[in-house]
């Protein structure tokens, strides 16, 4: 295993400390022995591969979908699950069950594109205050306490209400919501980084700032970052949810899982199904994020993932 | 100055801001962990910097490498002056001076291979590429005594020791002229502290190395300097040959500190005479007046309160102690203090 320090061979009186067994095997690369750990967990091992159906789902939704999204048929409206509509049918006829599998493509992208957004700019924003502090510290924490401060949905609202709804926008709304969150994350985690002796040792080198922020600080201040981008796509899909729900992100009669829910609010005493498999596709996929992203956790814990490595054998 | 100096500081300075917060970040206070060092690091030689913890020994070897801003005086680096250096010239100044750290086990980068890490240096400089570059990386790793082999590993896959030469090998990839060795035993097991100091020892002579080890351990710091300063609250309180300074120490500190070193022999340890100094070392953010010693000097007298005492000849040849014991010299205090005359 390779969590452990190789033994020295001291016995011999002329060994230097510098032998090292020559049965080299190739070293395993960081990310391999991180997925080999994830995968024993079996419950992030479990969601993984729950989330990994819904993906293949969403990009194969057209040639797995029984029906159209669209395809009216008024004769069959509102009908309970069964072996034709397996869950049920809509105030229009449409099939719930096709509505979901070609929702969960709107759904997933716009949490992927928003979380995208999100990291992309909130982890350049945290990098930058947390490296260099002073005043650009100052400055960019103070632009996202701003952020902040508004209510989320409120901001998102406002940022629909000037661009305009639909499912693009609403991932850029979102996106831009949680840029201060990805900020705060990065800062936090790059504050303790920069001061590791090895980011000083580069410097002592030579080594310029970009090369500080891209080839040590970063990849060390890594893993906080990345449990935050699964929480994220959770609660990026929920506001997905929400803000279809409102009226203000995916439009009719386009299916997403938020405006599904929104849809069969008002047949809810009438016909159950039609708010319950979109709602149970959201709560699937929200609580996959979150116990792939506990797991991640763990597993990108320098001393947990100790433990796991030597009780795992 | 002379052609055989390599590194040189003159009233160097680093002062630290203390207690500040808030909105208005005026410090509070002042910590002065260098406070007026003048130092000669003679080309080729290994100078040994001892003192206590909390001294400024660790600042002042990074202040030289200017990996600590200095707030005052400055520093010479082979003729130039590299106290406000920028750029590339600061660049080329990091390939030409490294640091081996303390703790081997903080300053190589978890993420990266043995061989990334030893690389950095030829990338950041463009020394070598592709091929040429991981021939030059296993040279290395040969030249600190590891299995080139090795090279693929993570540091956490190593002991202390072995890390400990990962370090070296980084810091010399440059081919630098001088090396800071900031503790680099002090985190080691025993029988590795020796291994990595005879290691330290034979590169310097190999590479015609100018070291400055730095170390709280005077023992080791005799074994492998031939020159030995000795600081005491951000001060350089006496210098001279390696031999001079660890048998006939000038200044009282430093024949306190030599007495606290055991001895190997039961006999002449029993008979070792142990010089105990009174009190705690002052606070570098309260420096008293006059001489920093005297606080808790055993010889203390009269100018010693109002006259900062300043390196002067004493004992050997090329010693030199600050002390008042060998004359009144330094800067008076107050300007009362003028009156004084040399002490007999």
């Amino acid at each position: 295993m390779t969590g452990q320090p190789l033994p020295e061979p001291a016995a011999s009186p002329t060994a230097t400390d510098a032998g090292v067994p020559s049965t080299s095997r190739p070293p395993r690369p960081r990310w391999r022995e991180t997925l080999g750990l994830l995968l024993r967990n079996p419950t992030a091992a479990g969601s993984a591969l729950v989330l990994l159906g819904i993906v293949l789902m969403a990009i194969f939704d057209e040639s797995i979908a029984p029906s159209g999204a669209n395809q009216i048929s008024v004769e069959d409206r509102l009908q309970a699950p069964s072996w034709e509509h397996p869950f049920g049918t809509d105030d229009l006829g449409r099939d719930i069950l096709s509505r979901v599998i070609l929702g969960a493509g709107v759904s997933l992208r716009v949490g992927f594109l928003a979380v995208g957004i999100a990291l992309l700019i909130g982890t350049v924003i945290g990098l930058l205050a947390g490296y260099y502090g002073r005043w650009v510290d100052d400055v960019l924490m103070r632009f996202m306490d701003m952020l902040f401060a508004f209510p989320a949905v409120l901001l998102a609202i406002a940022i629909l209400a000037v661009r305009g709804p639909g499912s693009g926008n609403t991932a850029l709304a979102i996106g831009i919501v949680y840029v201060p969150i990805f900020a705060r994350v990065t800062r936090a985690s790059v504050l303790g980084v920069r001061e590791e002796v090895y980011v000083r040792a580069s410097r002592s080198v030579g080594a310029s700032d970009l090369r500080l922020l891209t080839r040590h600080v970063l990849p060390n201040a890594a893993p906080p970052i990345i449990v935050q981008t699964s929480i994220s796509l959770a609660f990026a899909v929920l506001a997905e949810a929400a803000l279809s729900f409102l009226g203000l992100g995916t439009q009719p009669p386009n299916p997403s899982w938020g405006l599904m829910l929104a849809e069969g609010r008002g047949y809810i005493d009438l016909a159950w199904w039609l708010a319950f498999f979109p709602g149970m596709a959201i709560f699937l996929t929200v609580l996959c994020f979150n116990l792939l992203g506990d797991g991640l956790r763990d597993v990108l814990d320098p001393r947990q993932r100790t433990l796991m490595a030597g009780g795992g054998r | 100055m002379s052609d055989d100096v390599l590194v040189s500081a003159r009233g160097l300075e680093v002062h630290f801001p203390i207690g500040r917060g808030g909105l208005r970040r005026k410090p509070a206070g002042l910590l002065r962990a260098v406070d007026g060092v003048d130092l000669d690091v003679l080309r080729g030689e290994t100078l040994g910097l001892v003192g206590e913890s909390g001294c400024g020994k660790s600042t002042l070897g990074n202040a030289l490498l200017r990996l600590v801003p200095s707030t005052g005086g400055s520093i010479t680096f082979d003729g130039t002056d590299i106290t406000g250096l920028e750029g590339r010239g600061l660049k080329e100044l990091r390939r030409r001076a490294g640091m081996v750290f303390q703790d081997p086990f903080a300053s190589l980068d978890p993420r990266r291979t043995v061989a990334q890490t030893v690389a950095e240096p030829l990338e950041v400089h463009g020394l070598r590429k592709g091929r040429d570059k991981a021939a030059r990386v296993a040279e290395l790793l040969e030249l600190v005594g590891l299995d080139p082999a090795v090279a693929g590993r993570y540091p956490h896959e190593f002991s202390g020791g072995q890390r400990q030469r990962v370090g070296i090998a980084r810091a010399l990839a440059g081919e630098p002229d001088f090396l800071v060795c900031d503790e680099a035993i002090a985190s080691l097991d025993v029988s590795v502290q020796a291994q990595v100091l005879n290691l330290l020892r034979r590169l310097q002579r190999r590479l015609g190395l100018t070291l400055l080890f730095i170390s709280h351990d005077l023992s080791a710091v005799r074994h492998i300097s031939d020159r030995i300063a000795v600081m005491y609250l951000g001060r350089i309180v006496e210098i001279g040959p390696a031999s001079a300074v660890g048998s006939d120490p000038q200044m009282p500190y430093t024949q306190a500190l030599l007495s606290a070193v055991p001895l190997p022999h039961p006999a002449l340890e029993r008979q070792r005479e142990r010089i105990v100094l009174r009190g705690d070392v002052p606070s570098p953010a309260a420096v008293p007046s006059g001489c920093r010693f005297r606080t808790r000097c055993p010889y203390v007298f009269e100018p010693c309160d109002d006259v900062d005492p300043a390196l002067q000849p004493a004992g050997a040849p090329g010693q030199q102690a600050a002390c008042h014991l060998h004359g009144v010299v330094g800067t008076p205090a107050t300007a009362d203090a003028e009156g004084l005359t040399a002490h007999p």
